[in-house]
């Protein structure tokens, strides 16, 4: 997608007005668009994520100042526009760490912080507005088959924690907590079988939405139906113990079906 | 000499047990089941895969002979014999079919 029609469409702003909101120069440093909204799954009331990359200098007037990062809010046309600056360092941090992550030899789940995953996410889905060069050379740090990957097995690290959580509460007949986490591990199964078919989002608040822009696979059909089945079909009361083990067996051997099919 | 004599009914159905993940390391595949890790070979693997806790012992060997092209009686006894490592370490139980 184009940068400057998301934000024509988004705000009714022109890219150099956008900019000046902030007084960024155009060249110089990685400026970009991303979110919800550039990925199609935005509403109304989605915020605009303007991204700054580089130079030390954080966000001149910010109105939130996170560990890694600072924010400046706007508000154009009934839309809130969030300008994240992130300094290069931090950028370099992410990378390192990506780069150091082996995946399929080691164990890799939370080598990197949520908000990193968020923020490689929204790279690589991002349109630049500043300085294409910059942003190239921005994105060039970033291998989107190595996240993908890394995506995929923490996925499957968090299912068979999950898994484990599953058998201890049925050996003590914990059934409300087994429940819950049967949930969560249909859930996880499901993000891992969307990463491996390239989705970067890591985002839970939008899962059902990439469940059905899944793209036509061996699985998709079965992942739609029984991600949809397990979730949002009618749920087991813990004091039904024969539905409860019903439920248990169904979701596990989804969770087990999709991970067999990713692993080969 | 220690004969012994276990009895199989084809009929029946391998439940693998809920704790029980397979997993791929490299190219390897495990079954892991809490602190055990037990490496399957390509066999034991795919007979692994197949106990969907619907198939039976039955339909599980003719898979076997369908995808390793060998006579039905032949993967039969591989199936079975693969089914009974998994029993023995509590990997699985057998239960009877569904009436």
């Amino acid at each position: 997608m184009d940068g400057a029609r998301v934000v024509a469409r988004a705000s009714g702003l022109m890219v150099d007005d956008l900019l000046a909101l902030e007084g960024l120069p155009s060249k110089g440093r990685a400026v970009y668009v991303s979110g919800s909204l550039v990925e199609g799954l935005g509403n109304p009331g989605s915020d605009l994520d303007v991204y700054v990359v580089g130079g030390r200098v954080l966000a001149p007037t910010a109105d939130v100042s996170k560990k890694h990062y600072s924010i400046s809010i706007h508000y154009c046309a009934d839309r809130r526009i969030d300008f994240e600056y992130w300094a290069a360092e931090s950028v370099e941090r992410i990378a390192g760490a990506l780069s150091a992550v082996k995946v399929g030899e080691e164990f890799v789940a939370d080598r990197l912080e949520a908000i990193d995953e968020v923020f490689v996410h929204r790279l690589l889905v991002g349109c630049p507005i500043g300085d294409d060069s910059a942003w190239e050379e921005l994105r060039a740090l970033f291998d989107a088959d190595r996240f993908r990957a890394y995506l995929t097995q923490q996925a499957i690290h968090r299912v068979d924690g999950a898994i484990e959580d599953i058998s201890g509460m049925v050996e003590v007949e914990d059934f409300a907590s087994v429940l819950l986490r049967c949930r969560d591990v249909v859930g996880i199964a499901t993000d891992a079988y969307a990463h491996s078919c390239g989705s970067t989002n890591p985002l839970t608040k939008w899962r059902a939405r990439i469940v059905a822009n899944l793209p036509q696979g061996e699985l998709a059909s079965y992942v739609r139906e029984r991600y949809a089945t397990l979730t949002f079909g009618a749920f087991a009361s813990p004091d039904d113990g024969d539905a409860v083990r019903s439920y248990i067996e169904e979701s596990v051997q989804y969770a087990h079906r999709v991970v067999n099919w990713i692993q080969g | 000499l220690d004969p012994g004599l276990t009895e199989f009914c084809t009929a029946d159905v391998p439940v693998p047990e809920l704790r029980v993940v397979r997993r791929k390391y490299g190219s390897d595949r495990f079954l892991t089941s809490r602190t055990r890790f037990f490496k399957l070979d390509l066999l034991a693997d795919e007979v692994w895969r197949a106990c969907d806790g619907r198939a039976s012992v039955a339909r599980i060997a003719e898979q076997v002979a369908a995808s390793q092209q060998r006579p039905l009686d032949e993967a039969l006894a591989a199936t079975i014999l693969a089914l009974q490592y998994f029993q023995r370490y509590g990997l699985l139980t057998l239960r009877a079919p569904p009436v």
